[in-house]
């Protein structure tokens, strides 16, 4: 059996044939999808090589950071970046209250945001489409359930939710994961769950059914493809959400424990104190800058894959 | 209208009791509550003592329903830092988080709504694309970077804020700008669009047709029904800045829920991190519920479809 993929050619040739006007069509609709490099616009280009230096830095981070993250130089506290007075090429964002570099902590903090936002987006998209897929093909009170879960979730801000399960839990790694992990598996239950209540009552599902596939295989091989590009989308939408919360999270001090790990949120945080004094500034604002244009990359480049792919899904 | 009413109402019970069982599963993850209740050093006979009064030796549903029973009278123990009643303590920085928020969204407000329809109505000029550029930025920055910008520029800088407090109204004006920011991107960027929207409608084009100046078919036909979606945003942004408020108050150090909430944290205070998350959630919840509420007054459609 093979899995029914693509709805559109399906229902262009029902037997499989050349059916002249509606392969013509399907033809050009593919052409006209074909990637064209020029066809891209030029801000795609700019924050594409920016994220693609910043995933760069994170996987060679040893490679690239001119110090070690957690070397302390007691003679160079609260150095000023290298164009300041006072400023040596040596440290050339300036140093931290310890002394430790902060362009170092920038690089190995980007392993920190792009390992939690990737990983708590598998998270949030797994358990979410599951949910979806489950509560849109079962229908009755599984569906009820699940989508009141969901409304609960929605109807309070969830950095609350993640503060109050911090607070007991404690930090780590782990935890911080699982709860930014969790705070996005709204948005894909309920986009996964419309799907399959609009591929349901598309044949092909009853088409299968009748044939014998189990409720399973219907889901995994013939539904869940169908949904696939609309969640690839709204992970990329998601991921810029899930660092800015890491980010977040870690600048109030509930992130991974900074001394163990360098992470963006939690340096802006550690500035914070700088800010009345006329010095330090650098602490918070380099990090920050970085984590801006990452935000701001991801979201931008996903809003032109979200266009490229499905332009049904635009929105104001 | 009363069912409407009556649906909606039980949406929210609905909501608030899971925000209450959220709350309760969240205090018993940890396993024993009672290290979350007390002082580390506190002797063991009293750590029993307060286990019998707290009913922990009770079984879990039973310890559920009186957990429940607590929370609708308001009761979530008393602090451990201050002496005094959780729910109080967290009333007492009530108006701090109100006057933030509600300075958030008149800024918000005040300049979201004519920078979204002077874009529709001049689309791809200058203004509308520096406009809408402005509006992504705000989208896309952190709170509490931008918070931390702003101190920067402004207050240490030009000098013209304080850094922190709220000891005079220049001190809620910086606050105001980065908690609102996001809700005056989004803002502006929806009536920009609800405009163009309906700014491309038959009844404007037959209000030009008979003669009215610019002016009046702006106004009085365009934007009245280009406000119905911006109302409704507007209303659910004012929820999302309670939320916001816990980050921006933690940037500038003012002395709302949300930084005591976050102290409290370090001090180990549940009773207070309890009944602070509670009420911003019922806070949340019943803006909500308002929001809809003069929704359905305002466009017949909702309640009666």
């Amino acid at each position: 059996m093979l899995p029914a993929v693509a709805v559109g050619s399906a229902l262009a040739a029902p037997h499989g044939e050349e059916v002249p006007a509606g392969a013509a069509l399907a033809r050009a609709a593919r052409t006209r999808r074909r990637f064209r490099p020029e066809a891209v616009p030029a801000y795609v280009y700019v924050f594409g090589v920016m994220l693609l230096l910043i995933v760069l830095a994170a996987l060679f981070a040893p490679l690239v950071a001119p110090h070690e993250p957690f070397d302390q130089s007691l003679r160079n506290r609260l150095d000023p970046p290298v164009w300041m007075d006072g400023g040596s090429s040596e440290y050339l964002l300036g140093t931290d209250r310890l002394g430790q570099d902060i362009l170092s902590r920038i690089i190995y903090g980007a392993r920190t945001s792009l390992l939690i936002g990737v990983v708590a987006l598998l998270i949030g998209g797994t358990i979410g489409t599951t949910a979806g897929l489950v509560a849109g093909y079962a229908g009755g009170w599984l569906d009820e359930a699940i989508m009141t879960v969901a409304d609960i979730q929605l109807a309070f801000p969830f950095v609350l939710l993640a503060i109050a399960v911090i607070a007991v839990l404690g930090t780590s790694l782990t935890v911080l994961v699982v709860v930014v992990g969790l705070s996005g598996w709204v948005t894909y239950a309920r986009i996964t769950r419309a799907r399959v209540l609009m591929l349901k009552e598309i044949g092909f599902v009853e088409a299968v059914r009748s044939v014998g596939a189990s409720n399973w295989r219907i889901l995994l091989r013939h539904i869940l493809p169908n949904t696939l590009s609309a969640l690839i989308v709204l992970g990329s939408l998601e991921l810029a959400r899930l660092i800015i919360l890491e980010a977040t999270l870690s600048f109030l001090g509930l992130g991974v424990p900074p001394r163990t790990t360098p992470s963006w949120g939690s340096m802006i945080g550690e500035g914070r104190e700088y800010l009345g004094s006329n010095t330090g500034w650098w602490i918070s604002v380099f990090p920050g800058v970085v984590l801006f244009v990452t935000a701001l990359g991801v979201s931008r480049i996903g809003d032109w894959v979200r266009d490229a792919l499905d332009p049904t899904l635009r929105t104001a | 209208m009363g069912r409407f009413l009556l649906l909606r109402l039980l949406r929210t019970v609905i909501v608030v009791w899971g925000v209450v069982t959220v709350v309760f599963v969240v205090a018993r993850l940890s396993g024993d509550p009672i290290s979350l209740l007390v002082a580390p050093e506190t002797p063991p006979a009293e750590i029993q003592a307060l286990r019998d009064r707290l009913g922990l030796n009770d079984p879990l549903p039973i310890q559920y329903a009186v957990f429940l029973r607590q929370a609708v009278q308001g009761d979530f123990g008393t602090s451990l830092r201050y002496r005094q009643d959780a729910l109080q303590v967290v009333l007492d920085r009530v108006p701090a988080t109100l006057q933030i928020a509600a300075a958030a969204f008149a800024f918000a407000v005040l300049v979201a709504l004519p920078v979204g329809i002077l874009s529709a109505v001049r689309p791809n000029s200058i203004f509308d694309n520096v406009a809408m550029l402005l509006a992504l930025v705000g989208q896309a920055v952190p709170t509490f970077f931008l918070g931390i910008v702003l101190i920067l520029l402004f207050a240490v800088r030009f000098g013209w804020f304080p850094t922190s407090g709220l000891g005079s109204p220049a001190g809620l004006v910086l606050p105001a700008i980065t908690l609102g920011a996001f809700a005056a991107a989004s803002i502006a960027r929806l009536t920009r669009s609800a405009m163009l929207e309906v700014l491309g409608q038959d009844y404007v084009r037959t209000a030009r047709a008979k003669g009215l100046g610019e002016r009046s078919v702006v106004r009085g036909h365009a934007l009245r029904n280009a406000l119905v979606p911006v109302v409704t945003i507007m209303g659910l942004q004012f929820g999302t800045l309670l939320g916001g408020s816990v980050v921006t108050e933690t940037v500038f150090a003012l002395p709302g829920i949300g930084r005591l909430i976050i102290q409290s944290i370090g001090n180990r205070d549940y009773p207070v991190v309890q009944a602070g998350v509670f009420l911003i959630a019922v806070a949340f919840v019943v803006v909500n519920l308002v929001v809809d509420v003069l929704y359905a007054v305002l466009d017949p459609r909702i309640r009666l479809g």
